[in-house]
């Protein structure tokens, strides 16, 4: 062997060498890469599956974090922030015999419906603290005690400040409690020490649009479209019909409202206004007869 | 029959609460210091001086008259917290308790165990004891009131010769005789000694001795628990209230502790009772998700519910009183609990009830509340919370036949629900789904004729809204 061939094999031998090494070192389990934001993060710390693969994909341990604070910013109330938990909290409150604490929520958990998308509702814990110090008390003691499988929270705005977020999550992590916030949307230009923060848009009914605003080991993302009303069995398709009665009762409304204002009209409206709401109830019997 | 008698030395001393120990303090019977602390015995003052002896000693010194009625209660409460040791359990006023051991020997193996185990007990309670045993109940009073082990060695002044109906001027003539202890006096003939001295003291020697039959009567346990604490100085500082081991709540709820295990029961709720000078009073009432029996448990939520309490400025006794009680219902933990990480998704239902407790304690009543469903109807009234407490005890009431039917008809039913509905404009509603009609209660005469649709808000949310008789628009839910 001539001495140059030699020296490329010795090369050879090295850059193989080289590689094997490199390969090794991208191995590490405390090294994390971009693209592998799912499968890594999962065998590290496994979340509480969200019911809903788009955003489990998205998620440090695929899905909410067991331990730790959340937080969702809602554009209005009631554009499908509980449906997007509902996965979660059917598991959580059906599989762990700890309570499911709800402080200060802003109206009335509807317990038939809670049931029926499957969460136990013995296990729900209402809370209404009187100030927003007893609120976050209330929150922090939840979080702490460990009797909480989730704990989720409406406080006050304007009151709320980072270090109360810092002190949710350290709280959170001790008691492993998934621990939700519920913010309006002018709280995404503040910062939080949440490790998870998504904002909420409504979509078409039945959808939830969502920007992940961060994440652990991710950067932002935006736009996702999700699927809430299929995931709660509670989808409701368009009718024509419907459109059509809608704009009966519009036409209805502001003639009403005419109505109401022209004093000789008025003695018209009660015979007229019966007409629209039960000829069509009438057509289509649903009468629940206790 | 074996007896156990405990003596209590410094019982009029231990009935006010421990103030600080380095407070010299004595307590005078008849204007005479009848006993005195560790601080006052330092500085020099003796039993028997008078006061103005005491104070010219030590100019710092504090006193206080006997209070024969605290010391009796007192007594008495310790013969109940010692129904443990023994079924049979009297009290041999001032200062004395008598247990019955023949039937707990066995238990506790020997009499030395029991003596310690009862000692030990009053130590916690903040008494001091001397416990001595022997074969009638007389002796094993002489014996502790003496501290002595030997029978013949008691002094006729301890022996307990005034209880048994016996004279005090018989003891002088006795020291006239030159008899002092016990001893020689039984070795004296005892015919010539009752025509002396009466048939009281031959009684009490035959008793003594077991030659006669003493029947005591067994106390019966007391079904209730109230306690008080009379502070020597009154307290201005809440935190002085609990905050070490020695405050008056802490040694209150420590005897409530030991009551409740004697009967092996549980509290449920408790009243503390604060009494200021001029008799302003507060009550502070606790409450127990499940019955309680450690004092830890009772401080921890009482001190949340104290942060919050009003209570008068100079608090001067503090009391405890045992308001609802169970049987106890101990839970069973497995040995290596805190090292068993398969369980931490499961909390235990005695935790679960603390959180409980600790959100009543702090936020008031009613604050924590549960969610049930009942069999109505009217969508508004299918829904009812409950006191947590009632939660954690029993299950909602099932309706097994009548759950997966009705369930059925709530597939379409919001998550939030508006209570009142609010009213709205048709024109910010975008109807998706309906009509479904629900009349309610046409039975009672109050008849309301909804047709619910579901429908887009404005703002995007899918919610619930229905339109009455009167052609009125109202959101009743959001689907959240």
């Amino acid at each position: 062997m001539d001495p140059k061939q030699a020296h490329t094999t010795l090369m050879h031998e090295k850059l193989t060498h080289k590689k094997l090494m490199h390969k090794k070192l991208l191995q590490h389990p405390n090294l994390w890469r971009a693209g592998q934001m799912g499968e890594r993060q999962a065998q590290s710390q496994a979340g509480i599956p969200t019911g809903f693969t788009l955003l489990d994909e998205q998620l440090p341990g695929a899905g909410w974090p067991n331990a730790g604070l959340a937080e969702l910013m809602l554009g209005s109330a009631g554009i499908g922030e509980l449906r997007l938990l509902v996965p979660a909290l059917h598991a959580m409150s059906q599989q762990q015999n700890r309570w499911v604490a709800w402080i200060n929520p802003p109206f009335v958990p509807y317990a038939p419906a809670l049931q029926a998308v499957g969460i136990d509702i013995s296990k729900i814990l209402l809370i209404h603290p009187r100030s927003h110090l007893d609120a976050l008390w209330a929150l922090e003691r939840a979080c702490r005690s460990g009797s909480c499988s989730s704990a989720l929270a409406w406080l006050d705005e304007k009151k709320l400040k980072l270090k109360d977020t810092q002190r949710l999550q350290v709280a959170a992590k001790q008691g492993r409690t998934f621990t939700c916030l519920f913010r309006p949307q002018s709280a995404c230009a503040h910062s939080s020490m949440a490790e998870l923060r998504l904002a909420l848009r409504a979509a078409t009914p039945g959808q939830v649009e969502l920007d992940i605003l961060k994440r652990r080991g991710g950067w932002p993302l935006h736009n996702l479209v999700l699927p809430v009303a299929e995931a709660t069995g509670t989808a409701h398709r368009e009718a024509e019909d419907i459109q059509q009665q809608l704009i009966l009762w519009r036409a209805f409304q502001t003639h009403s409202e005419i109505a109401h204002s022209d004093a000789s009209l008025t003695s018209d409206a009660p015979e007229r206004r019966p007409l629209l709401p039960f000829s069509r109830a009438t057509r289509t019997p649903r009468m629940h007869v206790h | 029959m074996f007896w156990l008698a405990l003596h209590f030395p410094r019982l009029p001393l231990e009935v006010c609460s421990p103030g600080d120990p380095q407070q010299a303090m004595v307590v005078l019977d008849e204007n005479r210091v009848f006993l005195c602390n560790l601080a006052a015995q330092a500085h020099g003052i003796e039993l028997g001086a008078t006061l103005a002896t005491a104070h010219s000693i030590h100019p710092g010194v504090k006193h206080k008259h006997r209070d024969l009625e605290a010391e009796s209660q007192r007594l008495h409460a310790l013969a109940d917290t010692l129904y443990r040791f023994s079924g049979h359990v009297s009290v041999q006023a001032p200062d004395c308790v008598l247990l019955e051991i023949g039937g707990s020997l066995k238990l506790f193996h020997s009499h030395q165990a029991l003596s310690e185990a009862a000692i030990d007990l009053c130590q916690t309670l903040g008494h001091q004891s001397i416990a001595r045993v022997a074969a009638t109940p007389w002796a094993a009073i002489a014996l502790a009131r003496s501290g002595r082990q030997q029978l013949e060695d008691v002094a006729l002044s301890e022996a307990g010769l005034e209880l048994a109906g016996v004279a005090d001027d018989v003891v002088e003539r006795f020291a006239n005789m030159g008899i002092y202890t016990l001893g020689p006096l039984l070795n004296l003939p005892s015919k010539s000694l009752g025509r002396r001295f009466g048939k009281a003291l031959l009684k009490y020697l035959a008793q003594l001795t077991g030659d006669l039959h003493d029947p005591r009567k067994a106390r019966t346990p007391s079904s209730a628990f109230d306690q008080t604490q009379h502070l020597l100085a009154p307290i201005c500082d809440k935190n002085d209230l609990h905050e070490h081991d020695a405050s008056p709540m802490a040694v209150l709820a420590r005897a409530l502790q030991q009551w409740l295990i004697t009967r092996q029961l549980g509290c449920e709720r408790l009243q503390w009772q604060f009494l200021s000078h001029n008799a302003e009073k507060a009550c502070l009432p606790v409450h127990f998700a499940k019955g309680k029996q450690s004092a830890a448990d009772f401080m921890r939520i009482s001190r949340l519910k104290l942060e919050q309490a009003a209570l008068p400025e100079e608090v001067l006794s503090v009391g405890l009183s045992a308001k609802r009680l169970q049987p106890w219902a101990g839970a069973s933990h497995g040995l290596f609990r805190s090292t068993d990480h398969a369980s931490h998704d499961d909390a235990s239902s005695s935790d679960l009830n603390e959180l409980i407790d600790e959100f009543n304690a702090r936020l008031g009543e009613g604050c924590c509340r549960g969610l049930r469903i009942t069999p109505q109807h009217a969508p508004e009234n299918t829904w009812q919370t409950l006191r947590a407490h009632h939660m954690s005890r029993k299950p909602a009431p099932r309706h097994a036949g009548f759950e997966a039917e009705f369930l059925q008809s709530l597939s379409k039913r919001p998550l939030w629900l508006f209570d009142p509905p609010r009213q709205v404009s048709v024109a910010e509603l975008n109807l998706l789904h309906g009509p479904e009609r629900i009349q309610t209660q046409w039975w009672q005469g109050s008849t309301a004729c909804r047709d619910y649709y579901i429908a887009q808000h404005r703002l995007g949310a899918e919610c619930w809204a229905f339109v009455d008789s009167e052609a009125q628009w109202y959101l009743h839910g959001y689907f959240g």
